[in-house]
């Protein structure tokens, strides 16, 4: 269809155009051979210099102003400066040269083929301020969101979405701890010293930037990326505190407590695990097992119904709490002593299990000051250091200790809606209150909060009763010079004396060296407490007596080192035998399935390769259905229900691992959750069909399982006494329904694993398109390489490490070096992570070891010249 | 002057507008043609059909140095759509705005010259 000025010919000019308003508004829609006689403006015309009016206003306005949550589209779209740009930035050049201020001498960074910086430098600090500049050029805005969040300022870059987010993050009191941290770093300290070099590097980076290659989440959010203050590395540090260590110990206990009582309630939520594989060996050949029948359900403990509500839930102490089924945010690692290795060489795998997002939580690096510094491994983005990895004498890896280092005190305060005092030993303290603002994206204040302290730690009113808290995330020390220390050191000993002042989040931190050493020690602040020693309860706030008295002596950890075993593995389960030492650590331990596991395995194979420790890291064994299988079986042998026959054969059939083309795990998974329900039918609260805080764990319900006559067994809800028979064979009756109503019959494909768990590492912006999802993964609940419910937590950063002359490793994470969704280096090692495939670590002495091949680009580093 | 001449200069005046102020310069030179030729029917396609061409050519350009296409498809990602729908629309986008600002110029100075006339 061709536009046509009306009263004109093809080709002739425009000055004959009638006018009557002055506005060239007599244009028809037609063609060539238009209606010359037609009315001047008809029903069927449109007027054109209106209708360009109309789009060039609303062109204009939205290039300026963007629509569908979109900034300007016109800035965004253009394709010298937009969005475009982008694309320029998503591969590195073959070369690059800068400066950053502060640089003393030139330092040289090559990326080898897997996008890995190896940064040469002359000093500690040069070498700092590079990691700095290439973590800033990958991970821009990964640096500053993940330094909002834990700074409570999201919303000063995402709006008021994030102000639940910023609510939580100040009221824990991290953004303040961070504050307190930093004032107290002695200037002339290397954590100062080294954050400000890192600062500079960042900041280096990005004032090089023009808007236009900004990243692309900035480009989406119109928001121009913050300048780095040394400080967002001690809130990143707090960031992790917050991930691994807010845990409320009390919460389920006391929760089941005003159900069934507190003595039943001990035991479903037991301070020791009924299955002890501890971290710190205990000299048994094989897991001891003290799988006493379980208490009955008693009396509802009324006090304890009563404080139950006054606790946090845990959605309001963490999301990731209520989201995980069990054991996602697990870990795992172990070493091997030479004479147990077929090289006879020290091995080491880590593989830490935590948020899995793109880009990813980790930045490869390796660092290389001559004579000082040889380290490889990964850093946080924003952390002034390698956090786990290797030198070329030590290799060292974490797992989360998961000890109780948060507790609660019931205090007791002058004005119960803005109060101002507290109550200890009789006397008022005055109260530290402080005035939080939350911002958003163009400063115009979003809320206020105030925030309330005692001498223990943040007040918070909950439930109408004022619970203070103390936690070891908040305490004063910076744990960055820990790790620089540690980087530098060559032997085990030397090692673990390096982290022996770390204090939070607690780790249990593996060790070996090329010696053959090696060494494991659950390392944090353990709090000392009066009385039982328990963190187990709500203290009582009006009395000092009840505060902490002061935290563990490091020879007292949970360590030890060349056991006779040759081995030494955590997996996050209970770090100590009660039998060997019941001093409280912590309490509600996660089930050691996946260190029974990978005992087994270490101690069934007397000369491991790393290919052995590689595999183990996905073995799809599980300890867990190797204990529940029999005895659901057992327990249905007699029934003659269909359903409950043919439940029980597809579940017979079962190899009891879970690889990703398995058909029957998913039945498995489904009668658990069925026997769950209905066997703790005693603890669910009225009108929710569930217990706030979660279940007990599978050893309570193993516990049960293994007592047929357990009371637990009878359902509150009928007149009838079940047995143990009936609750099995409705449990599975009622998977087995499940799963054909849900996935179709057994083997038409539908019930393979890789459909039913599968990782979706997101974004960090949660957006779909840029994700990784339904990526198949071996592995299920308890196994080695466990993924939560959401697919968001799992592995996330796997490494085998051998120590001989010369070390060598392997190592991947779920993502990839960049964090430009446009690049190809972006998401790029996902593929091999879903296979379990490790790549080979590049570990250069000089620039020159790599070969051209190996080289993908290389950057130059020069000082500011005045 | 031709049109497919009249097209690659205007077109190379488009590009480098863009270039040098950013997408503003668009609808600012198209004004200007619209003014310059209001009494040629076709100068707002024209207009229009340089500019889409013009930002064509920078997306080529910018093709050459990094991956343009995947850069469309993660923004079509965000609202759902394909990759080559964001290409279309930054080119309709481009057109929409020399073509608009080359009509209402162009009537405008018409009413300009009308006026004049009528005086």
């Amino acid at each position: 269809m061709a536009l046509q000025k009306r009263g004109s010919k093809e080709g002739q000019g425009i000055a004959t155009v009638p006018f009557t308003t002055g506005i060239p508004a007599c244009y028809t829609l037609g063609s060539s051979t238009a209606d010359h006689t037609a009315p001047f403006v008809t029903m069927s015309s449109i007027p054109r210099f209106v209708v360009a009016l109309l789009v060039l206003g609303g062109l204009c306005f939205v290039g300026a102003r963007g629509v569908a949550g979109l900034p300007g589209w016109g800035s965004l779209l253009e394709p010298v400066g937009g969005v475009w740009a982008v694309a320029n930035q998503a591969e590195l050049p073959d070369s690059a040269a800068a400066s950053i201020p502060g640089l003393r001498e030139t330092v040289r960074v090559v990326y080898d083929d897997r996008d890995v910086p190896h940064v040469f430098a002359a000093s500690e600090a040069d070498a700092y301020r590079a990691l700095g500049y290439v973590v800033a050029r990958d991970r821009l805005f990964q640096l500053e969101l993940q330094t909002r969040a834990a700074a409570g300022t999201l919303t000063e870059l995402l709006g008021p979405l994030a102000l639940g987010a910023d609510q939580e993050t100040r009221e824990l009191g991290l953004p303040d701890a961070a504050e307190r941290k930093w004032a107290a770093v002695n200037p002339e300290s290397e954590a100062h010293r080294m954050a400000v070099a890192y600062s500079d590097g960042v900041n280096a980076y990005r004032e090089t930037l023009s808007p236009d290659q900004y990243p692309i989440e900035y480009r989406i959010l119109a928001a121009a990326p913050l300048r780095w203050e040394p400080i967002n590395s001690v809130h990143l540090f707090n960031r992790m505190g917050y991930i691994l260590a807010l845990s409320s110990t009390e919460l389920r206990r006391t929760r089941a407590a005003g159900r069934v009582g507190a003595a039943a309630a001990a035991e479903l939520y037991p301070t020791e695990s009924a299955i002890q594989e501890p971290i710190q060996p205990n000299g048994g050949s094989a897991p001891r097992m003290i799988m006493t029948p379980l208490p009955p359900p008693g009396e509802p403990d009324s006090s304890a119904r009563l404080a139950a509500f006054a606790l946090p839930t845990a959605r309001t102490l963490s999301g990731i709490e209520t989201e995980l089924p069990g054991d996602a945010l697990g870990s795992n690692n172990w070493a091997v002593a030479p004479r147990r290795t077929a090289a006879g060489r020290a091995l080491l795998a880590g593989d830490p299990h935590l948020e899995l997002s793109l880009p990813s939580i980790w930045y490869e690096a390796h660092l290389i000051v001559p004579g000082r510094l040889d380290v490889y491994g990964v850093t946080i983005p924003g952390a002034p250091a390698i956090v786990i990895g290797f030198n070329r004498d030590v290799a060292w890896t974490f797992t989360n200790t998961d000890a109780d280092v948060l507790d609660y005190w019931v205090e007791t305060v002058n004005d119960p809606s803005t109060p101002t005092e507290y109550q200890v030993d009789g006397e008022s303290r005055p109260l530290s209150i402080r005035i939080e603002s939350y911002r958003d994206r163009d400063g115009e204040v979003l809320a206020t909060d105030t925030l309330r302290a005692t001498h223990r730690g943040p007040l918070r009113r909950i439930d109408g009763r004022w619970l203070s808290m103390r936690w070891t995330v908040l305490e004063p020390v910076i744990e960055a010079e820990r790790f620089l220390a540690a980087a530098r050191t060559w032997t085990v000993a030397g090692w673990m004396e390096a982290m022996a002042a770390y204090r939070a989040p607690a780790q249990n931190m593996l060790v070996a060296d090329r010696s053959g050493n090696i060494g494991i020690r659950s390392t944090g602040w353990f709090p000392l407490r009066a009385g039982n020693g328990s963190g187990a309860v709500l203290h009582d706030g009006t009395s000092s007596l009840s505060d902490w008295t002061g935290f563990w002596r490091t020879d007292a950890y949970p360590q030890s080192v060349n056991p006779p075993q040759g081995f030494l593995a955590s997996a996050n389960q209970q770090p100590l035998d009660p039998a060997a030492n019941s001093r409280y650590l912590g309490s509600d331990w996660f089930a050691p399935w996946r260190a029974m596991r990978i005992n087994a395995l270490l101690r069934g194979d007397s000369a491991v390769t790393p290919d052995d420790m590689a595999r183990f890291q996905t073995d799809p064994g599980s300890p867990r259905a190797d204990a529940f299988v029999p005895l659901l079986l057992e327990s249905v042998e007699g029934s003659t229900a269909d359903s409950v026959r043919r439940a029980a054969t597809l579940l017979a059939q079962w190899s009891r691992t879970y690889q990703v083309d398995n058909e029957r795990a998913i039945l498995f998974e489904y009668a658990m959750q069925e026997l769950a329900r209905r066997t703790w039918d005693e603890l669910t609260v009225d009108g929710e069909g569930a217990l706030r805080g979660g279940m007990p764990g599978d050893i309570a319900l193993l516990r049960v399982l293994r007592d047929s006559a357990s009371p637990w067994w009878d359902r509150l809800d009928t007149p009838e006494v079940e047995d143990r028979a009936e609750i099995v064979a409705a449990s599975l009756s009622a998977a087995l329904g499940r799963a054909l109503r849900e996935h179709g019959e057994p083997d038409a494909g539908g019930w393979r694993w890789s459909g039913i768990r599968n990782a979706n590492i997101m974004h960090m912006l949660q957006i779909p398109a840029w994700s990784a999802r339904a990526v198949p993964v071996q592995g299920g609940p308890s196994t080695l390489s466990p993924l939560s419910g959401s697919g968001g937590f799992g592995p996330s950063w796997r490494m085998v490490v051998e120590l001989g002359p010369q070390v060598t490793a392997w190592g991947i994470y779920p993502g990839g070096q960049s964090g430009n969704p446009a690049s190809s280096r972006y998401q790029d090692r996902v593929e091999r992570w879903s296979s379990g495939t490790l790549d080979t670590l590049r570990v250069p002495a000089t620039p020159e070891a790599l070969t051209e091949a190996q080289v993908r680009s290389r950057l130059t580093l020069v000082p500011v010249t005045p | 002057m031709s049109f497919p001449v009249r097209i690659l200069i205007l077109g190379l005046v488009l590009a480098f507008a863009t270039w040098a102020i950013g997408w503003t310069g668009v609808p600012l030179i198209a004004f200007l043609w619209g003014a310059w030729r209001r009494e040629e029917r076709r100068a707002p396609v024209e207009a229009g059909i340089a500019a889409s061409s013009a930002w064509a050519g920078l997306l080529i350009v910018a093709a050459l140095h990094g991956p343009v296409f995947l850069v469309a498809e993660r923004m079509g990602g965000l609202s759902g759509v394909p990759g080559a729908a964001i290409v279309l629309v930054t080119l309709a986008f481009a057109f929409g705005l020399a073509w608009s600002a080359a009509e209402v110029s162009g009537g405008l100075m018409l009413v300009a010259v009308r006026e004049r006339t009528t005086d």
